[in-house]
């Protein structure tokens, strides 16, 4: 990407209401661009193994994939999806995320043990905001 | 094809009813919770007055012969295929040969009573009168006119949506769209004709009480328990036209309030008329519940009915731009 290229994205940015515009690339490059009060800051991403890893978070967390309410359970139950320290299987849902009127999987990546939630139910999170530490199976043994 | 496995009572093909045949004295039926009828079609991809089957008794079993995708919406209960559970509200694509289980309504932060299995495509029984709702009285619509029987095979339309996204919900109306007074559900009413012939004290203790949802509730209305409404002077009146959501007060003064089977016309007194907008909340009031009633006014009304069209609005368009952009065609069960 050529710095005009950056140039041009930023100043879009500037102009809206967002806070955080942020490319990857499939090989794990990235480019994340910070919109502040009266700036946008380029911030270089440095290639890494996720291409989900956005809060510099540690490789057993699960992201936010968009905006949204952050659930650990359905609205119409009372008991989270999976408790701390229950075993997942990669793909079981761990939790919902509420978007508009949607209700989207939050599903593990893996299989492991959940260690925790890192936000409350209820919190509304951001595109690649930490939810889920799972911790993978051959930690636990 | 799915197969009814169960061989329990009072389950129906309901569609969002046979509206503009009162005046051949045929009466509305549809599903007793039009919102959760509505957006369980949503959520499968089929025009929202779609035919699905209404369940109203527990344990219910469906076996489906062909891969489809399907929804439950309305009461939590507990929905399993085969040994899987599945979220309420919630879109799940089946192979040929599952099994879907309902169990008793769950307790949780809504308490409701009956549930819709949406399928994709539709219940594919013929239309009478523009409706598939069953019409439990004249013994037509629905599946040959009757409840649901152990070993019913009912067809299903063919549908383009096994290519649409599963496995995702939405949140139920009754949170989305939530109203209570003093912890108990809330229905808006309107003042109807021989509302004024009534006591000053009746007509005061008819919106300040709690009303009991007796054991006489079914399709066709429900008896309520409560403060006797007292009329001024005894009332005769000949049978004239009523319709679901109509109050009568009989002579014991124990109000009625009229329900999705409720015959075309009647005798008893109209008292006051629950609002077309509320009344699925009125479907999902289980027996024994208690509920509110809310005096409204006529703009109130129509506002509310926009209201409930909104919802049902946004929804569609968050599910088809899920189905667009979502991207999680996952062909799991």
């Amino acid at each position: 990407m050529s710095p005009e290229q950056i140039a041009q994205l930023s100043a879009w940015l500037a102009d809206t209401d967002l806070a955080r515009l942020q490319l990857t690339a499939p090989d794990g490059w990235g480019l994340r661009l910070e919109h502040h009060a009266d700036s946008v800051d380029v911030i270089a991403m440095a290639q890494h193994e996720s291409g989900t890893d956005v809060a510099a978070s540690p490789d057993r967390t699960v992201t936010a994939p968009s905006p949204g309410i952050f659930l650990h359970h359905h609205p119409l139950h009372t008991s989270p999806h999976r408790r701390p320290g229950q075993s997942v299987a990669a793909g079981q849902t761990v939790g919902l995320l509420q978007v508009g009127p949607l209700l989207l999987p939050i599903r593990a990546a893996f299989a492991g043990h959940v260690e925790g939630f890192w936000v409350a139910h209820g919190t509304v999170v951001e595109y690649g905001t930490a939810l889920v530490a799972i911790s993978s199976n051959e930690a636990v043994t | 094809m799915i197969e009814v496995l169960s061989a329990t009572a009072l389950a129906t093909v309901q569609d969002s009813g046979r509206r503009g045949a009162l005046k051949w004295g045929v009466g509305t039926s549809g599903a007793m919770d039009r919102l959760a009828l509505e957006a369980g079609n949503i959520l499968v991809g089929n025009l929202r007055n779609s035919a699905a089957i209404e369940v109203q008794v527990f344990p219910f079993q469906i076996r489906f012969e062909a891969p489809c995708t399907f929804a439950v919406t309305g009461a939590d209960c507990g929905a399993r295929v085969d040994d899987t559970p599945v979220l309420p509200w919630w879109v799940t694509r089946v192979v040929a040969g599952q099994v879907l289980t309902l169990a008793v309504p769950q307790p949780g932060p809504w308490r409701a009573c009956r549930a819709y299995i949406n399928v994709a495509g539709g219940i594919d029984v013929p239309p009478v009168l523009g409706s598939r709702s069953t019409q439990l009285r004249g013994a037509f619509g629905g599946f040959e006119g009757r409840m649901l029987r152990q070993g019913d095979r009912l067809p299903l339309a063919p549908t383009t949506s096994t290519l649409r996204s599963v496995g995702f919900g939405i949140v139920p109306p009754a949170l989305a769209l939530p109203r209570e007074v003093d912890g108990l559900t809330a229905v808006r009413v309107l003042p109807a004709a021989e509302y004024e012939t009534y006591t000053p004290q009746s007509r005061a203790a008819f919106w300040a009480s709690p009303w009991k949802i007796t054991p006489m509730a079914d399709r066709y209305g429900f008896r309520f328990a409560g403060p006797t409404l007292t009329p001024l002077a005894p009332i005769e009146l000949r049978s004239h036209g009523i319709v679901p959501g109509t109050i009568q007060v009989p002579h014991g003064g124990q109000p009625i309030v009229q329900m999705r089977d409720a015959q075309p016309h009647g005798g008893y007194p109209k008292f006051a008329t629950v609002i077309d907008a509320d009344l699925w909340r009125l479907g999902q009031a289980p027996i024994g519940s208690r509920v509110r009633f809310v005096e409204t006014t006529w703009d109130e009304a129509v506002a509310a009915f926009d209201e409930v069209e909104g919802w049902l609005d946004r929804v569609a368009h968050a599910v088809d731009l899920q189905c667009e952009y979502g991207g999680m065609r996952d062909h799991v069960a």
